[in-house]
């Protein structure tokens, strides 16, 4: 009987360190570390619910550089798509290089248009994916 | 055993909870919303915490005075002792966002004489709000007594204000969160238009016109909260400052970008740019609207 509790609070302190270690991921604090090169921080975005798209907008300035960093909780790899559109909704960028697949977890934008511009989030592998966190910086 | 398994099981629900930053007088907080009456919102809640997401931060304007002028000028600040006049939690909501960007632009002149006095009024300020549990203030005036802190003081005070609105969009009372933005947006145009003022600097003359976009954001959550007589007071004072601003315009020619990867970094070149439309005139009404409004709210 012993046996069979230790084995179940052994199991129960694993999963919190897990969820502990993926939570830390999606902490600001953290994701800002990737924001890097002079860039000063402006804002976190939180995928509000999971497996859902979430938007945000921002008003981005004429001759400033944005860098966009992307957090979550599978690890130091992104498995979230962020996409940048303008005022018109044409999309402007994006952290999925089309041409090889692959997905960055920090992406910079170097702005010539005033306007607001639009960041959406898309989750990549929702069955990875429990949390993700976004950071905002700029750099005259 | 059992009491080590329970001891076990204690951590680890323990280790699986996130520190919450409730407020620990809420009853003072429910003391603090003395505005709401009979509210007729025309924009729900979500609308406005998003809009409340869009507003840039008053720090990139700051750099951009940094940039066109290296001179330090503290009499264009509110003075910090001005901070125990304002007896409203109108008032004190929109000098709390204006003594955040005072407190930004001495930072980034390394001013840290001048800081501790901001920081004080800031902290006072936020108490009687019923947000001082959001600023570590020791912590500020550490990092803003050394100038090498200068990157950690601005995250520092920038989370702080993030976590203030996402407190007071949850406790309903986001029209706080509308004039502390106000009062941070108008103070870093009143530095920008004094500023250029002096030194005619083409650079910020252009984004003293192009704070069109963010002012028409901010006009949309004010108006918003029309209901509350001092709200309302504030949107009819705006009128002046909306009418040049319509006088502006802002146009885009669309080109192509480059995209490469730098450092590890996707880095997209854009080409695509705007030109912003207004004459010298248009600066002059918006630098004097700009001081009529901040008077009133500063005196």
């Amino acid at each position: 009987m012993n046996k069979k509790y230790s084995f179940f609070a052994l199991l129960l302190v694993l999963i919190s360190i897990k969820s502990y270690e993926a939570s830390a991921q999606c902490q600001p604090d953290a994701c800002i570390q990737k924001i890097s090169n002079g860039y000063t921080f402006l804002k976190t975005y939180k995928m509000e619910q999971i497996g859902a798209e979430t938007e945000y907008s921002y008003v981005f300035s004429k001759d400033t550089n944005y860098m966009i960093a992307v957090c979550s909780s599978s690890g130091p790899d992104a498995a979230v798509k962020v996409t940048l559109y303008d005022a018109s909704r044409k999309e402007i960028a994006s952290n999925l290089e089309k041409k090889s697949n692959k997905l960055y977890s920090v992406i910079a934008y170097q702005c010539k248009a005033t306007g607001i511009y639009y960041l959406k989030y898309t989750p990549v592998n929702q069955d990875k994916t429990d949390c993700c966190v976004s950071v905002l910086g700029f750099k005259k | 055993m059992k009491k080590i398994i329970l001891c076990c099981i204690f951590c680890a629900l323990l280790s699986s909870c996130g520190s919450d930053k409730e407020a620990s007088n809420e009853e003072l907080l429910l003391d603090m919303a003395d505005s709401i009456a009979m509210p007729h919102k025309k924009i729900g809640d979500e609308v406005i915490g998003d809009l409340i997401k869009a507003i840039p931060s008053p720090l990139e304007i700051s750099f951009l005075i940094k940039e066109t002028n290296k001179h330090y000028d503290v009499s264009l600040l509110n003075e910090a002792a001005n901070q125990s006049t304002y007896t409203s939690n109108f008032s004190k909501a929109l000098n709390l966002g204006i003594y955040g960007t005072d407190l930004g632009y001495i930072s980034l002149y390394n001013h840290t004489a001048d800081a501790i006095s901001y920081i004080t009024a800031l902290r006072d300020l936020s108490d009687q709000l019923g947000i001082g549990q959001f600023y570590n203030f020791e912590q500020i005036k550490r990092l803003a007594l050394n100038a090498n802190n200068i990157d950690s003081l601005l995250y520092l005070t920038t989370r702080n204000f993030e976590d203030i609105n996402n407190y007071l969009y949850e406790k309903k009372r986001s029209e706080q969160s509308v004039l502390i933005l106000t009062g941070g947006w108008l103070e870093a145009l009143h530095l920008s238009c004094k500023i250029a003022g002096k030194t005619n600097n083409k650079a910020l003359m252009d984004r003293i016109a192009e704070q069109k976009v963010t002012f028409e954001q901010i006009y949309l959550m004010l108006d918003n909260y029309n209901y509350d007589p001092k709200i309302n007071a504030l949107v009819d004072r705006l009128a002046p400052l909306k009418a040049v601003f319509e006088k502006v315009s802002i146009t885009y020619e669309v080109k192509e970008q480059k995209v490469k990867e730098v450092d590890g970094v996707l880095t997209f070149e854009s080409e695509s740019e705007s030109t912003v439309h207004y004459t010298e005139d248009d600066i002059y009404e918006i630098t004097k609207n700009v001081e009529n409004i901040r008077n009133s709210i500063i005196k």
